[in-house]
């Protein structure tokens, strides 16, 4: 049986950011889904470290932009999931409600 | 519109340590937060935090049997240094070798022994690349706690025996 690799939890987040904003998500955007979902802050360089595992992985594309004067003459660099990517976060995302449904059980009761 | 530049220093550590992953795109991406309001001690933060993955991921590279290679000649040269300077210091300060040999003096040697021991053998065994080279380094290191232990319980003992 193969060996699976599961993504890590700020590589999950990260790969359902990039999935979430249609072909247009980069590092500050990232971020920014993150932060308003989850409400933690996440550094950037956190952002590009998972994104440097999932193009390893094969789960993103980047796609270079065009320099702006706005980021002083640096482009954005654009991440879009891949066919792999998709199912990966699919899979992640099921397996989670899956194993999610026993906390209904704990509802109303406190820690 | 005048732009806000941000800290020199700190720009300059994130070209000089950042990964070369992307590194352009998260300079542009800091430089636009910055330019957004956001603060210089924010944008010494977000440079500590790729200064620390880049020295995270520059350790995790390293060959660990290089690494212990190094420390363990370190350790070994240490305290062959040590041992010299404190029976020199030793002798330079007593007048036979009776009164030389103090409980706490070979107790300090015995340590120091064992440390540059320990430290030579796992130059040896990490210089060989033997497969089990932790595991003897560990047999090793609680050797030198057990003789270590034993020392000072000869001294505390030998210091009881002075007392009466």
């Amino acid at each position: 049986m193969r060996k699976r690799e599961y993504l890590g939890q700020l590589e999950l987040m990260v790969l359902l950011a990039v999935i979430r904003p249609a072909n247009d998500a980069y590092g500050v955007l990232i971020s920014r889904e993150i932060a308003g979902s989850s409400g933690r802050e996440v550094a950037l360089a956190s952002v590009y470290a998972a994104l440097e595992r999932l193009e390893n992985k094969g789960l993103v594309t980047a796609t270079l932009g065009e320099p702006t004067a706005l980021r002083g003459g640096r482009a954005r660099t654009y991440f879009k999931p891949t066919a792999a990517g998709l199912k990966e976060a699919r899979d992640a995302h099921e397996t989670l409600l899956r194993l999610g449904a026993g906390l209904s059980s704990w509802q109303g009761e406190s820690a | 519109m005048s732009e806000r530049l941000p800290p020199k220093l700190a720009s300059w550590l994130l070209k000089r340590c950042g990964s070369p992953f992307h590194r352009e795109s998260l300079e542009g991406d800091l430089f636009e937060q910055y330019q957004d309001g956001r603060s210089r001690a924010w944008y010494w933060g977000q440079v500590a935090a790729v200064v620390w993955i880049a020295g995270g991921r520059l350790l995790r590279t390293l060959p660990w049997i290089g690494t212990a290679r190094v420390l363990s000649r370190e350790l070994a040269g240490g305290a062959v240094i040590l041992t010299a300077i404190t029976i020199a210091d030793r002798a330079r300060r007593t007048h036979s070798f009776g009164e030389m040999m103090s409980p706490a003096f070979v107790c300090t040697l015995t340590v120091l022994i064992c440390v540059g021991v320990v430290g030579a053998l796992a130059w040896i065994l990490a210089a060989r690349r033997q497969r089990r080279a932790a595991i003897s380094v560990l047999m090793l290191a609680f050797g030198v706690v057990a003789l270590s232990a034993g020392a000072f319980t000869w001294a505390s003992a030998a210091c009881a025996c002075q007392l009466h």
